[in-house]
């Protein structure tokens, strides 16, 4: 099985270590990967904002960028990109048949959990941590349960999550976070306070955006909390 | 779908009747089962002692609809308690009004009432509602009724539909539930199975 | 300037959301409110044996009923009038308010009792009555309290939603010369007492319909506090106003909508009250009102059709992170939201909505919990799609600026070379504000304390990967990707 490494522009940017997190985890799972060198954004920011057109050139690069590449799976650790991918490019090329990309794009949680990848990995870990459901990865993708039985599968872990009624986004949505900071922002501090009422520490979360966020939140509140992308977390408890 | 008109709770039915009573129960109602005339007396008399305030006289008004068994053991038994008395008055913003059910819907926790058997006025009024269901239709839910109705099947006619799920109430100050907002403060359902 | 639209046209949302937020009041009675209503919805979806396969059979009713809308409204009406119901079908608000104000005049009432109904904020009509000399007493307790402040509703199902018994004890005591008291039992039992002179003595009764049943000519109201069956019982005259996208086919598809109304709305199994409403008893008499406005146009609309399936439920609104604190008045439109942000553009014009249809994060959460499936997000990014593309709209300045970073943002990302330039002048500007604000600084993000940035990484992984790797990446990739 061959897999090409997509790295998202938050992950590539602002938080490196947890793409090679997703290394050290393909390493100790023997996954033979690649990186494509020449990847760009997803192009998903215009397209939320509403200029599609915007989105087309990076469309079109990835596209072309992968139909050289043979590949088995496309991994993309972030719910909205994938969706961005997976949904969204059929939408820009509507005469275009694309399901040769599609069906290679798989988001990172459902590629470990449903190869089984995870088994591999005997993890341990001790205490208690917060799972984020990230919007994207719940709402678009479906992805729920993955996540959680991999990280259930962590010996010693305690795994706590919001229910559907205490649950909510962290308040990023991209541009939405700087056309209404301050709604954005309390939409954050509301998922920090609950975290902190149950006196949690550890959080772990399926995107990196919604990391971003919530440290960007926790760091002006002065909250000591400590927050994973699921595959740091997953790599964390491997060693 | 089932439709058991006339027909009683009985065989195999407790777990029917239980799942009805779990359900109205979490509709705000409460659903009696009445096994023979005693059972009536006792639970008409038991809510005429809720009923009663301040030594008030325990008010009743009887539909003029109800089956003619269950009417006469109902009177009998409000005859027998002490300083009851019954009205003829439909507007009486006070009381126990004791009204027939058309209809059982098992998993909705719900019943419907006929209003051609049953004056809108007297689902409205009063501070309780009694539903009597004495050979009442058994649906399993608010879609089998329906389809029964347009297939003709029931003998209620569309028009005529009330489904009553609860005593009214409302929970708009604050989501805290207050029965008894403009209609009844409390609904019970006395099943007749004998 | 020709060219931009001024501000003030425009529904500002930041600015409601400052107002919403600085009001710790309303943000704990919104939290409180919309997280006890998403609770039992799921409590009571997840009793029910049916509450799963009717979403599936109420999406297909509605689908085949928004299909052949016109054919269904003009069926409807025929079976109505069969059953001895007048109708009358209205395209324009100032019609059916005029026909209104008509018919109660015409019988001598200078006041109605009114149930709730979403249709009659939409056409404004208590202020078209009021200007007419006639009042109309809500009658439901939340719409009771709203317009007893001079409000207007909040939530779809829950009016009043952003009142505290605080607010409504002093509100009662003021306008109605009632004992204070802050207990919701007590306040309620004066608002019966209060309101129930109002049923005895009302000659015209007005309410809403849920769903109007195309081939009997029936209606279905639901209700819990019985102030809707009073409202068409009680008086000689019941007028109900509704759209004409609650009619559906027929007595087979009725209880599947019922069954999700009750849950989505309340979290109950069925609402205590479900009438069937159809032909007046006799000497009484029963007056139909339906408004076509922008539905025929909604139906035709091969994308934006699925916002009709809308059965009003707000559990949309109660999931919402935006409602939650903004509240359904921050909208600025009868329907709050995330439906609301749907409809409006259709009712009230894209250019009001320029911030309207950009405040979603588009999290997902309305579409999951929306009973009829209902692709909010979809519809609210076609929105966004629509306004940036139709060149007829006169646009804000802000609109202007985040079109052109939209612009920058593909014209240097999407490109190898600059988006590798950018790099080092990104991280000297991050230095630079450090030493200027003692922090990260990005405008518009962190402009007040509550949040920081995180900041950019020393290098980007594709650097830092690419260098530690060059000479294994040659080997190993090399052939791959060609360079
Ligand atoms: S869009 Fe869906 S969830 Fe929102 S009010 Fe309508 S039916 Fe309910």
């Amino acid at each position: 099985m061959k897999v090409s490494l997509f790295v998202p522009c938050i992950m590539n940017h602002l938080m490196p270590e947890s793409a090679y997190s997703i290394l050290n985890i393909f390493k100790k799972c023997n996954i033979d990967f690649s990186i494509e060198k020449d990847q760009l954004c997803c192009g998903q920011p215009g397209y939320n904002m509403g200029y599609c057109e915007h989105s087309i050139p990076f469309a079109r690069k990835f596209i072309d960028l992968y139909s050289k590449n043979e590949c088995d799976y496309i991994v993309v650790p972030s719910g909205s990109c994938a969706a961005m991918i997976k949904h969204n490019y059929p939408k820009l090329f509507p005469g275009e048949n694309l399901e040769w990309l599609t069906a290679k794009v798989v988001e990172f949680n459902s590629f470990m959990h449903d190869n089984k990848f995870y088994l591999k990995l005997d993890m341990k870990y001790k205490g208690a941590i917060f799972y984020h459901k990230s919007c994207h990865l719940l709402n678009e993708m479906n992805i729920d349960r993955e996540p959680k039985e991999m990280l259930g599968s962590i010996k010693g872990l305690r795994l706590i999550e919001a229910l559907t009624h205490q649950n909510t986004c962290c308040g990023f949505g991209g541009a939405f976070s700087a056309s209404f900071g301050e709604l954005s922002t309390e939409v954050g501090i509301a998922k920090l306070e609950f975290i902190m009422e149950n006196k949690l520490k550890d959080i772990v979360a399926g995107d990196s955006g919604c990391i971003m966020h919530l440290k960007s939140v926790a760091m002006a509140r002065g909250y000591k909390l400590n927050f994973y992308y699921i595959a740091d977390f997953l790599d964390l408890c491997s060693n | 779908m089932e439709i058991n008109k006339g027909e009683k709770l009985k065989n195999g039915s407790e777990k029917l009747f239980d799942k009805f009573r779990e359900r109205l129960a979490l509709n705000g109602a409460t659903a009696l089962i009445c096994a023979n005339r005693s059972d009536i007396a006792a639970h008409i008399a038991d809510i005429a002692a809720r009923e009663k305030k301040d030594g008030g006289r325990p008010v009743f008004h009887l539909s003029a609809h109800l089956a003619s068994s269950s009417a006469s053991s109902i009177e009998t038994a409000i005859g027998s308690i002490e300083g009851a008395y019954i009205t003829k008055s439909i507007l009486d913003d006070n009381g126990i009004y004791i009204v027939p059910a058309s209809a059982l819907l098992i998993e909705d926790g719900a019943l419907a009432v006929d209003s051609a058997l049953c004056a809108h006025e007297e689902t409205l009024f009063g501070d309780i509602c009694v539903l009597i269901a004495d050979g009442a239709e058994i649906y399993n839910n608010i879609i089998d009724f329906f389809a029964a109705i347009s297939a003709g099947k029931s003998s209620i006619k569309a028009h005529n539909i009330t489904i009553i799920a609860g005593p009214s109430k409302t929970a708009d100050i604050e989501k805290q539930i207050v029965t008894g907002m403009h209609g009844p403060k409390k609904l019970y359902c006395m099943v007749i199975n004998y | 300037m020709a060219l931009f639209l001024k501000d003030k046209n425009i529904i500002n949302i930041n600015k409601n959301a400052k107002k919403a937020l600085a009001d710790k009041t309303l943000q704990a009675n919104l939290k409180k409110a919309t997280a006890e209503a998403v609770f039992k919805r799921n409590q009571a979806a997840a009793v029910s044996e049916t509450f799963e396969s009717s979403r599936d059979i109420a999406i297909a009713a509605r689908e085949a009923s928004i299909s052949m809308l016109r054919k269904l409204s003009d069926e409807f009406v025929e079976n109505c009038v069969k059953n001895n119901i007048k109708c009358f079908v209205f395209d324009d608000y100032e019609s059916a308010n005029a026909k209104i104000t008509d018919l109660i005049k015409e019988r001598g009432a200078d006041f109605i009792v009114k149930s709730k109904s979403m249709l009659t904020e939409e056409i404004e009509l208590n202020r078209h009555l009021k200007l007419n000399g006639i009042e109309a007493i809500e009658t439901d307790l939340g719409e009771f309290i709203v317009s007893l402040a001079g409000e207007k509703p909040s939530h779809l199902t829950a009016p009043a939603l952003h009142k505290s018994r605080r607010e409504v004890a002093r509100l009662f005591s003021e306008k109605l010369d009632m004992p204070y008291s802050e207990d919701p039992a007590q306040l309620s039992y004066f608002a019966r007492r209060y309101l129930r002179d109002k049923f005895m003595s009302a000659r015209v009764g007005l309410t809403g319909a849920n769903f109007a049943v195309s081939d009997s000519g029936l209606i279905a109201v639901i209700e819990n506090e019985a102030n809707a069956r009073l409202a068409i019982n009680l008086p000689q005259t019941h007028i109900a106003v509704f759209g004409v996208e609650k009619i559906i086919r027929n007595l087979n598809d009725l209880p599947h909508f019922l069954n999700l109304l009750s849950k989505s709305a309340t979290g109950q199994l069925l609402n205590a009250y479900t009438s069937i409403i159809g032909p007046p008893a006799e000497g009484k008499e029963r007056f139909f009102i339906i408004v076509t406005k922008r539905r025929f146009e909604i139906a035709a609309d091969p994308v934006f059709k699925e916002a009709l399936r809308c059965i009003r439920c707000g559990a949309c609104q109660n999931i919402c992170p935006v409602f939650q604190r903004l509240s359904g008045h921050g909208y600025e439109f009868c329907y709050g939201g995330p439906i609301g942000t749907v409809l409006a553009p259709f009712f009230i014009g894209y250019q009001k909505c320029a911030e309207l249809i950009d405040a979603s994060t588009l999290c997902g959460f309305c579409k999951s919990i929306c009973p009829m499936k209902i692709n909010l997000p979809a519809l609210i990014l076609q929105h966004r799609f629509h306004y940036g593309a139709d060149k007829k709209i006169k646009k804000p300045l802000f609109k202007h600026l985040k079109k052109l970073f939209s612009y920058l943002h593909s014209l240097i990302m999407s490109n190898n070379v600059l988006s590798r330039v950018i790099q080092p002048f990104a991280r000297l500007y991050f230095k630079i504000t450090a030493a200027v604000f003692g922090r990260n600084y990005i405008p518009r993000w962190s402009v007040f304390s509550k949040r920081d940035f995180i900041g950019m990484a020393p290098k980007t992984f594709m650097e830092s990967y690419f260098t530690k790797n060059k000479k294994k990446s040659r080997e190993k990739e090399g052939d791959k990707n060609g360079n």
